[in-house]
C-alpha cells in the first residue's frame, strides 16, 4: 500500500524536476568549485575549464529532458539527464569537507556506467535481452564497486601533503590499492569492449530507418571508447601520462558534442515532419514517374514500405489491383491504417522501427497523402475491376470450352450412336425388302442409307469443329496433325512439343492454328503452310506461315478476332503480319505456366 | 465364325447382333463395357471380338485397353475396334503396337455388311484391318521430299489398299489386275519406300502404316 503510494509519487514530472534541480545545483557548484579550486594555480586555467565542464553536464541534462518529453515511455531521455547529473557528481568533492571530498571521489566515474547504459539501450531505451541487462548491471557493478574499493584503499595523503585525510580510508590497506585499480581497469575495458560490440551488433541487425536513429550512438561511441581505453592504459602505465593532457580536452570536446549528436537522433523525428511537408509539396506537383508508394517510402525513409489500398467491399489490393493480405498481429511488419470519413482508405505496411523512431510519423504521412491515396485507391479499384473482368472472361471461356467438350461427347456418344443404329435398322429393312423382292423399296432404303451416311459424316465434322476429341485425348501434336491431314493446302509441321498443357492453352493453340489454316485455304492461294509450336520459357510460341498472296487483315471479319480474344484471355498476344504478295504469318504467344 | 460384341449402346448392339445373325455369324456374347467383355471371352470362345473404343466408365479408350488385354490373354482372338470418329494417331497406336491381327474401323462401316464380313474374315485369318479414311488421312500428310512422290498413281492406289490390310489376292480382285501384277507393284513400292518385304499380313500393315505415319 505504502509502496504503491510512494511509487505513485514518483511521477515522471517529479523525477524530471528533481533531476533538473540537482543537475543545476551541481552544475553551479561545479562552476564555483572549479573557480575557487585551491589545488590549481592559475585563475585563468580555472576560468577556462568552467564552460566545457558545465556545458557538457547541462546539455545532457536538458537534451535528456527534451527527449523524455518527446518520447514518453522511453527512458533514454531520463537516462541522459541522469548522465548530466552524474557528470557533475564529482563536484560534491568541491565542498570543502573531507567527507564530501571522499564522496566526490567515489562517485567520480559513475557517469561512465550511465553512458554505457545509454549506448546499450539506445535508441529504444530498453535492453533487448538478458545479456544486455547483465552487461548494464556489470557496468554499474564495476564502476560502483571499483570506485568504493579504490577509495577505501587510497591513502591519498601519501601523494598530497596539502590534502585532508581520506575519511573512507581503511588504514593499512594502501598496499592493495594498485592491484584494485588494475583489476577495476581491466574489468572496465572488458565492459567497454562488450558495449561497443553491442552497439555494432545493433547496427548490423537494423533496418535503414533504425540505423538512422542509431547513427549518433555509433559515431559517438568509437572515439569515447578510444579515450576510455587510452585513459586505462595511462593508468596502468602502458602509455605515458603526458597523453592525458591531450586526451582530456578531446574527451571534453566529444562529451560536449555527444548530446548534440543524440539530440540530432531525437530531432530526426523533426526532420521526419519536414519529410511530411516535402511529401505534400511533391504530391502537389505533376507526377514525375515514380509511384505514390515510392514517394511515401521516401518520406518515411523505409524502402520496404508496402501500400495496401482498401476496396469498398472490404479487403485490400496493391496499386496494380492484385489482392493483398495485411500482415497479422505479431508479425515482423507494422501496419498503420489510414481512414477517410471513418472508412478505411489504405494501410501502410512498414518497418516497426519507423514507429520507434517517430511515433505518429506514419499517420502524419498517410494523412498528408490522403488525397493522393484516395486517387490511387480509385485507380486500384478500376484495376481490380479489370482484373475481375479478365478473370471472369477466363472463366467464361473455360465454361464455354467445357461445354464444347460436353457437346462433342454428347454428339459422339448420343446422336451418332443412334444414327449408326438407325443405319443398321435401314440396312436390315433393305435386306428384308430384298428377300420379299420389293425392288422399289430396296432402292428407297438404299437412298435413305446414303443420305444417312452423309448426315453422319457432316455430324462428325460438326463435332470436330466444336471440339476435337483428339485434343482432349492426346494433346496438341496429334490434334494439329489432324488439322494438317484435312488441310487442302499441304501443311508441314516443323516443330511441336510432346508435353501436355492446361486445357485452355491446348485449345488456344489448336483454334489459332485451325483458324489460320482455314483463312489460308480461303484467301491466300498459298502452295504450302509451315506450322510450328515451340516452348519458349513460360510461353508457347505458335507460328503459322504461308507463302500466299498476303494482305490478310485480322480485323476483316476473320475468325482471327475471336482468336486474338481467346489468346488475350490467357494473357498472351496474337499478331498477324501479312505484307502484300509476301505471305502471311500468324504469330501467337500463349503463356503456359 | 463366333463373334462377341461389346458396346454400351443397347440400340447399336441389338442392330449389329441382328445383322451378324442374318449374315450367318454366331454371336457368342454381348457386353456393355470392357470388364464385362473380358469376363465373357473364356466362356464364349469367340474368333473375333467387336469392341467400341469409347465405353464406360471414362468413355475415352476402354476399347484400346480391352484389345491389348485380349491380345495378351487370348492370342488367337482377333479384335475389331470401332470408333465414331477418325483418330489417326489412335489407329496408328492400336495397329503398330499390336503384336498380331487387329482392326480399326469407323462405326458407320458396319452398315456395309460385305465390308464388315470381309473385315471379320481377315481378322479371323490373322490379318489386320485399317479404315480407308485413316489411310487416306495418313497419305494426305504431306512432307517435303516424301518418297510417296516417287510412286505412280497405281502404286499409290495399291499402297492404300495394303495399308487397309488387304491381301494381294484381295487387291488384285478389287482392281481387276492379275495377282502377279499386284505382286510386282508391291515389290516396287517396297523398294521405293525402302521397306523390308514381309509375308506376314499384320507385319506388312504395320510397316506401311509406320512409314506413312512417320513424323
Amino acid at each position: 500500500m505504502l509502496s504503491r503510494r510512494v511509487r505513485a509519487w514518483f511521477t515522471q514530472e517529479r523525477i524530471e524536476l528533481a533531476l533538473v534541480a540537482t543537475g543545476v545545483l551541481l552544475g553551479l557548484l561545479n562552476a564555483v568549485a572549479v573557480v575557487i579550486n585551491p589545488y590549481h594555480d592559475s585563475i585563468a586555467i580555472r576560468l577556462s575549464s568552467v564552460p566545457v565542464a558545465v556545458v557538457v553536464g547541462w546539455s545532457f541534462l536538458f537534451v535528456g529532458l527534451v527527449a523524455a518529453r518527446r518520447r514518453r515511455g522511453n527512458p533514454i531521455g531520463v537516462l541522459m539527464s541522469v548522465f548530466g547529473v552524474t557528470w557533475f557528481a564529482s563536484s560534491i568533492g568541491w565542498i570543502n569537507t573531507p567527507l564530501a571530498w571522499a564522496l566526490g571521489d567515489v562517485v567520480r566515474l559513475f557517469y561512465l556506467a550511465v553512458l554505457g547504459h545509454i549506448f546499450v539501450v539506445y535508441p529504444r531505451g530498453r535492453p533487448q535481452s538478458r545479456l544486455e541487462i547483465a552487461l548494464i548491471g556489470a557496468g554499474y557493478g564495476v564502476v560502483v564497486i571499483g570506485s568504493i574499493a579504490g577509495s577505501i584503499t587510497n591513502d591519498w595523503q601519501k601523494n598530497c601533503l596539502k590534502c585532508a585525510p581520506n575519511p573512507l580510508y581503511v588504514p593499512g590497506t594502501s598496499w592493495l590499492n594498485d592491484a584494485v585499480v588494475d583489476v577495476v581497469n581491466a574489468a572496465a575495458v572488458v565492459v567497454a569492449i562488450l558495449v561497443v560490440a553491442t552497439v555494432i551488433k545493433h547496427w548490423l541487425q537494423s533496418s535503414p530507418p533504425a540505423r538512422r536513429a542509431l547513427a549518433p550512438a555509433l559515431w559517438a561511441i568509437l572515439p569515447i571508447f578510444l579515450v576510455v581505453v587510452t585513459y586505462t592504459l595511462v593508468n596502468v602505465s602502458l602509455i605515458p601520462r603526458s597523453w592525458q593532457y591531450v586526451l582530456g580536452p578531446i574527451e571534453e570536446i566529444i562529451f560536449a558534442l555527444l548530446p548534440i549528436g543524440l539530440l540530432i537522433g531525437v530531432l530526426r523525428t523533426r526532420l521526419g515532419r519536414n519529410a511530411v511537408s516535402d511529401l505534400v509539396i511533391e504530391l502537389g506537383r505533376p507526377p514525375t514517374g515514380g509511384t505514390l508508394r515510392d514517394s511515401l517510402a521516401r518520406a518515411l525513409g523505409d524502402p520496404s514500405l508496402q501500400l495496401a489500398l482498401a476496396l469498398p467491399g472490404g479487403g485490400y489490393v496493391d496499386s496494380s489491383g492484385r489482392s493483398l493480405a495485411l500482415p497479422s498481429a505479431g508479425s515482423a511488419r507494422a501496419v498503420t491504417a489510414i481512414e477517410s470519413d471513418s472508412k478505411p482508405l489504405a494501410a501502410l505496411i512498414h518497418d516497426p522501427a519507423v514507429d520507434d523512431e517517430d511515433p505518429g510519423l506514419v499517420s502524419a504521412v498517410g494523412s498528408a497523402a490522403r488525397l493522393a491515396l484516395e486517387n490511387e485507391r480509385l485507380q486500384a479499384e478500376v484495376r481490380a475491376s479489370l482484373e475481375e473482368v479478365r478473370a471472369s472472361r477466363a472463366r467464361i471461356l473455360e465454361a464455354a470450352d467445357a461445354e464444347r467438350r460436353r457437346l462433342e461427347r454428347d454428339i459422339h456418344d448420343g446422336a451418332q450412336q443412334r444414327l449408326v443404329a438407325l443405319g443398321l435398322a435401314i440396312r436390315l429393312a433393305r435386306d428384308q425388302a430384298a428377300t420379299h423382292g420389293d425392288a422399289g423399296l430396296v432402292t428407297d432404303l438404299e437412298g435413305a442409307a446414303t443420305q444417312l451416311q452423309q448426315a453422319m459424316g457432316e455430324l462428325r465434322e460438326l463435332a470436330r469443329g466444336i471440339h476435337p476429341a483428339v485434343l482432349s485425348r492426346a494433346g496438341i501434336g496429334p490434334a494439329l496433325r489432324v488439322l494438317a491431314e484435312l488441310s487442302p493446302i499441304p501443311v508441314e509441321i516443323t516443330e511441336i512439343p510432346a508435353a501436355r498443357y492446361p486445357d485452355a492453352v491446348e485449345a488456344a493453340v489448336y483454334f489459332v492454328v485451325s483458324e489460320a489454316l482455314t483463312n489460308a485455304a480461303k484467301h491466300s492461294g498459298a502452295q504450302r503452310i509451315d506450322v510450328s509450336v515451340r516452348r519458349d520459357n513460360d510461353c508457347l510460341c505458335v507460328d503459322v506461315r504461308d507463302d500466299g498472296a498476303g494482305g490478310a487483315k485480322p480485323s476483316g471479319g476473320s475468325g482471327l478476332i475471336g482468336m486474338t480474344d481467346r489468346v488475350a484471355v490467357l494473357g498472351g498476344r496474337l499478331e498477324v503480319s501479312s505484307p502484300h504478295r509476301a505471305g502471311t504469318l500468324v504469330h501467337a504467344e500463349i503463356p503456359c505456366g | 465364325m463366333r463373334v462377341t460384341v461389346a458396346d454400351d449402346s443397347a440400340l447399336f448392339r441389338t442392330g449389329l447382333v441382328r445383322l451378324l445373325k442374318e449374315a450367318g455369324i454366331t454371336v457368342a456374347g454381348e457386353a456393355r463395357d470392357g470388364v464385362e467383355l473380358l469376363n465373357l471371352i473364356s466362356a464364349d470362345q469367340p474368333d473375333v471380338v467387336i469392341v467400341d473404343i469409347r465405353m464406360p466408365p471414362t468413355r475415352t479408350d476402354e476399347g484400346l485397353t480391352a484389345a491389348r488385354e485380349i491380345h495378351r490373354r487370348w492370342p488367337g482372338v482377333g479384335v475389331l475396334v470401332l470408333s465414331t470418329y477418325v483418330d489417326t494417331d489412335f489407329a496408328m497406336e492400336l495397329v503398330t503396337r499390336a503384336e498380331r491381327s487387329v482392326g480399326y474401323l469407323l462405326k458407320d462401316r458396319v452398315q456395309d455388311t460385305e465390308e464388315l464380313l470381309d473385315a471379320l474374315r481377315r481378322l479371323q485369318r490373322g490379318g489386320s484391318v485399317v479404315d480407308p479414311e485413316v489411310v487416306a488421312r495418313l497419305m494426305g500428310r504431306r512432307r517435303a521430299q516424301s518418297p510417296l512422290e516417287e510412286l505412280t498413281d497405281r502404286e499409290r492406289e495399291i499402297l492404300a489398299l495394303m495399308a487397309q490390310g488387304r491381301s494381294n489376292q484381295a487387291i488384285s480382285e478389287g482392281l481387276h489386275l492379275s495377282e502377279r501384277t499386284v505382286e510386282s507393284h508391291v515389290g516396287s513400292i517396297f523398294s521405293k519406300l525402302g521397306l523390308e518385304p514381309t509375308a506376314d499380313d499384320h507385319r506388312r500393315v504395320m510397316a506401311v502404316l509406320l512409314h506413312l505415319g512417320r513424323p
